[in-house]
């Protein structure tokens, strides 16, 4: 199994080189370069060109792309030009943000999604399971942006129960105050995220459940005399957990590319904002780190939920 | 000159693995294996499931990539040029076991039948329509089966569509791939019919691959025995059914159900004898990766996979 | 041969007679089947109706609003409120009519969204069928570049790009956000490829010498059409999400273009999302109707696929 992981893990490795260069590349066509329009207007040409050369903008792109990578491995992505941050400082404060909202936002998927697919595939065919696939189909239908406004709209706005922008009020004052008033701030992008974001888990344990009723050992189980609900605990829930748990690697894919719209919707400092400000602003060193970031834990996902899968399914594993 | 001469023929799988999944042995479904086809004849290659006698038949079709080996058809390498295999591949064709899946199920039987003409014969559509009718006739089926679709048919009148499809380009050689074990009994005997009468009127080969012994000796008049990717017995079909050599082919004859219920018993107790013997002498028989021994002419027309010291004994009881 | 066979008792009048009879106990073709089920189910009759009828609506009224001049700032009427007679739906803060916009956004979000699915699913069938029938070494090859498109931070990505560009329109836009968008029907059609490359069939046609591309679009391809139309309306309202979701983060349709997305982004200032509601809430609305019926109509022609998979004749 080991062999299979490592391979895996190799595979990997091309692919994030080929990422780092398709991301350098992009970053360096931008228009503009990230002086002019910066904070300070009385800076004159000379004075651009000199800071443009100091940060080596004139090097070739591959030289550019040489010490990037050396840096990269020194720890160092560079400093946002925007911000006068170093970029790895300022992303580990902002992805803090996003972290959270992350993981609040899985938790709360799986809270929801596992009772309700379980649900839904014991009543198969009855009105509990039209209910559930009515929800599964109207939440995988609708684009999450327009979710968002119009949850913000009445939730945030109309109703005033949750607040429209920010990650922490403030007012807060102590460690509870401070996380109450963070938690305050992603419940409505969390819950929203989860609700619309249960449809593959719902399907997948739903299916699993209809397909284990049908089959053989569950019918010589319960001719046993074992009890249904014991079997449900027992045989079905438990050979679906693994799968289940495998989904979280690649619904990072989901809950990142999510996060930028989450982020711009509820004014929500993490990551994804803090993109959409770099690119208006060109701050190209930002932009590289982050879709760097972006894909590689897009591919740290992928790799994560293969090696569980691999496990829990031999199959996969030979192949 | 034989119609078709197979030499040699191999077809190795590799099987991969290691970390670096490199090629780090090989599956010999089929392991060089020799024979020839007459014209006008009909070739049985028997064999138990996973013998490796459907990889033989694809590989001479080009279905599966030959490992090694060479096929003369007419006395020509195939291999040799390439519009030497287009006249192959033409006139080579094949029937398929399962009826339902080798005809496209959203196609009517006219454009099914009429896919290898459109690829080797140029007709204008009245001439193709025609020439199917033509093809459907000679298997006993009406004009009306025209435009129907697969499902509409039953499993013996497929395989009938199946047959037409072979014989659409005229060709030489076919290969039935177990054409009837997908078949009620009943049905077998009229698709076989079928296919000795297609025989009798336009001369074609078959290369009958099956593992019913009793449905190879009514069509065949030559006989190999595969097991385990080569050969253990060839010769005609007296030779094969009167004087079975190999053990194994002996264990296969005595598997044939007998339906004389008189003879049960004496039925019953030689075959427990021949499986004894199968089981005591079964080593003498192979070698010791377990495969069949080079086979040995034993007369002109029969030839045994046998072990050295049994073929001495054989040759000087047919002295004395 | 031909001599040993009586062809001749069959005469022109019987194989025309044939012809036709064949033609009336057709086998119906995926779309036919499609659309007996539509008939039969009131509600998804219902959503087709809307989607065509919007469609139509949308592309016609559109061709009488003069672009520019809607897009115009017009401080007289800012903010104008709606259901008056010269602003149905009310104007935005820089006075413009919120219902021309709605429908010359709707023609442009609509277009790109079909332009899109027909260009992603066509790239995603042509990689998923080659790549699923041909095997081996090119699969590999193609499954590794997917594997890579997978992992790219795709929204990012397609910002990044669409910034990079100097100049775009429409088009280019469509054919940019095409190159990300094929994956998941690739994936669904090489695995449906795999399955029936293997039947014998396939082998057959091989046989009597047919070539590679025949097989897979003329052989093949018949027999995973209804597949191809579900994916095909499904990713149809994935994708209305696509260009207006970009639009709405400001990366999508130039300035001056309006969009769907672009309407929506009015609720991005505090002030119109809660005083000035008619500048986001229709447009908001509109996508949410049309994704739910696409969507629908979707899943009710995927019933109908189902149903033919249990009667066996897919």
């Amino acid at each position: 199994m080991w062999k299979t992981i490592l391979r895996r893990v190799l595979i990997m490795i091309p692919e994030l080189i080929v990422l780092s260069v398709l991301v350098f590349i992009l970053a360096k066509m931008m228009p503009g370069d990230p002086f002019t329009g910066s904070i300070n207007p009385r800076m004159g040409q000379a004075q651009i060109h000199h800071l443009m050369r100091l940060n080596g903008l004139y090097d070739p792109w591959y030289q550019q792309y040489w010490n990037w990578v050396v840096h990269l491995f020194h720890g160092d992505l560079g400093t946002s030009y925007e911000y006068h941050e170093p970029v790895t400082a300022l992303i580990a404060q902002r992805g803090a943000n996003t972290l959270y909202l992350a993981v609040f936002t899985m938790v709360l998927t799986y809270v929801i999604g596992l009772p309700l697919g379980i649900y839904a595939g014991k009543h198969e065919g009855k009105l509990q399971d039209t209910l559930v696939q009515i929800y599964t189909f109207v939440t995988m239908s609708i684009p999450f942006f327009v979710v968002l406004v119009v949850g913000i709209w009445v939730f945030g706005y109309a109703l005033n129960w949750f607040p429209t922008a920010g990650s922490v009020s403030a007012q807060a004052t102590g460690l509870g105050g401070t996380l109450i008033s963070r938690l305050g701030h992603i419940l409505l992008p969390g819950l929203l995220g989860a609700l619309f974001g249960t449809v593959n888990i719902v399907q997948y344990l739903r299916s699993e459940v209809i397909d284990a009723k049908g089959s053989e050992y569950v019918k010589t189980v319960r001719a046993k005399g074992v009890p249904m609900q014991a079997i449900y605990r027992h045989h079905i829930f438990r050979n679906s957990l693994l799968p289940i748990a495998a989904f979280a690697g690649y619904s990072i894919t989901g809950l990142l590319g999510g996060s930028i719209f989450t982020e711009m919707v509820f004014s929500y400092p993490g990551m994804g904002l803090l993109f959409l400000n770099a690119i208006n602003y060109r701050d190209y060193t930002v932009i590289t780190a982050l879709v760097l970031l972006y894909g590689f834990l897009n591919l740290m996902g992928t790799l994560l939920s293969d090696i569980v899968l691999s496990i829990v399914d031999p199959r996969i594993r030979i192949s | 000159m034989s119609l078709i001469e197979v030499k040699d023929l191999k077809v190795h799988y590799p099987v991969r693995g290691g970390f670096w999944n490199r090629i780090i042995d090989n599956v010999k479904a089929v392991d060089g294996v020799s024979f020839s086809i007459e014209a006008g004849s009909t070739f049985g290659l028997v064999g138990e499931s996973g013998s490796g006698k459907t990889t033989t038949g694809k590989s001479i079709l080009g279905l599966e990539k030959m490992t090694a080996g060479t096929i003369l058809y007419e006395g020509q390498d195939i291999k040799a040029s390439g519009t030497a295999r287009t006249e192959y591949n033409r006139n080579v064709q094949m029937i398929f076991q399962d009826s339902l899946s080798s005809l496209n199920p959203r196609k009517r039987i006219e454009s099914i039948i009429a896919e290898p003409l459109r690829n080797f014969e140029h007709l204008d559509k009245e001439q193709e329509k025609l020439r199917v009718i033509q093809l459907l006739d000679i298997v006993g089926l009406g004009a009306d089966a025209l435009y129907k679709y697969p499902y509409q048919f039953s499993g013996g009148q497929r395989q009938r569509i199946g047959v037409a499809r072979a014989v659409a380009t005229n060709p030489k050689l076919i290969i039935a791939d177990e054409p009837v074990s997908a078949l009620d009994l009943s049905v077998q005997a009229q698709v076989l019919n079928f296919m000795k009468k297609v025989q009798r009127e336009l001369g074609v080969s078959y290369l009958f691959i099956s593992h019913d012994l009793g449905v190879v000796r009514h069509m065949c008049t030559n006989i190999a025995i595969m097991h385990r990717g080569r050969l253990v017995e060839i010769g005609t079909r007296d030779d094969i059914y009167n004087h079975p050599l190999h053990i194994y082919t002996k264990r296969l004859l005595a598997a044939i159900p007998e339906t004389n219920v008189d003879g049960r018993a004496e039925h019953r107790k030689q075959r427990l004898a021949i499986e004894k013997e199968y089981e005591e002498e079964q080593a003498k028989y192979y070698d010791k990766d377990g495969f069949a021994l080079p086979l040995q002419a034993v007369s002109a027309t029969h030839a045994v996979a046998l072990p050295d010291d049994l073929l001495h004994e054989l040759k000087a009881k047919g002295k004395a | 041969m031909d001599s040993k066979l009586d062809t001749s008792k069959i005469s022109e009048e019987d194989l025309a007679r044939l012809t036709k009879e064949a033609e009336q106990e057709k086998t119906p073709s995926a779309l036919k089947v499609m659309w007996k089920e539509f008939r039969a189910d009131k509600p998804a009759l219902v959503a087709l109706v809307i989607i065509l009828a919007f469609f139509i609506f949308v592309f016609v009224a559109s061709l009488f609003i003069n672009v520019p001049h809607a897009m115009e700032t017009n401080i007289m009427s800012y903010y104008a409120q709606p259901f008056t007679s010269d602003f149905w739906l009310g104007a935005d803060s820089a006075g413009r009519s919120i219902a021309k916009q709605l429908i010359v956004g709707s023609r442009n979000s609509i277009g790109i969204a079909i332009g899109l699915t027909v260009i992603s699913s066509t790239f995603g069938i042509a990689w998923g069928m080659i790549s699923g029938y041909f095997g081996g070494m090119a699969d590999l090859v193609m499954q590794r570049v997917y594997d890579f498109m997978m992992i790219i931070p795709m929204l990012m990505t397609i910002i990044v790009i669409v910034t990079v560009i100097p100049q775009y329109n429409a088009i280019t836009l469509t054919l940019i956000l095409s190159c990300f968008y094929w994956m998941g029907t690739s994936r669904l059609i090489r695995s449906r490829t795999l399955a029936e490359t293997h039947k014998d069939y396939v082998s057959a046609s091989r046989a009597f010498g047919t070539s590679n591309l025949k097989i897979i679009f003329r052989e093949i391809m018949p027999n995973i059409s209804s597949l191809i139309i579900v994916d095909t309306t499904l990713s149809f309202a994935e994708n209305m999400g696509v260009e207006t979701g970009l639009s709405y983060l400001g990366f999508g349709l130039p300035m001056g273009t309006p969009s769907l997305g672009t309407l929506i982004a009015n609720a991005n200032d505090p002030e119109n999302i809660t005083n000035y509601w008619w500048t986001w809430l229709p447009a908001a609305l509109e996508i949410i109707i049309l994704c739910l019926s696409i969507s629908y109509v979707g899943q009710v022609a995927r019933r109908t696929l189902n149903a033919a998979q249990r009667r066996g004749d897919d």
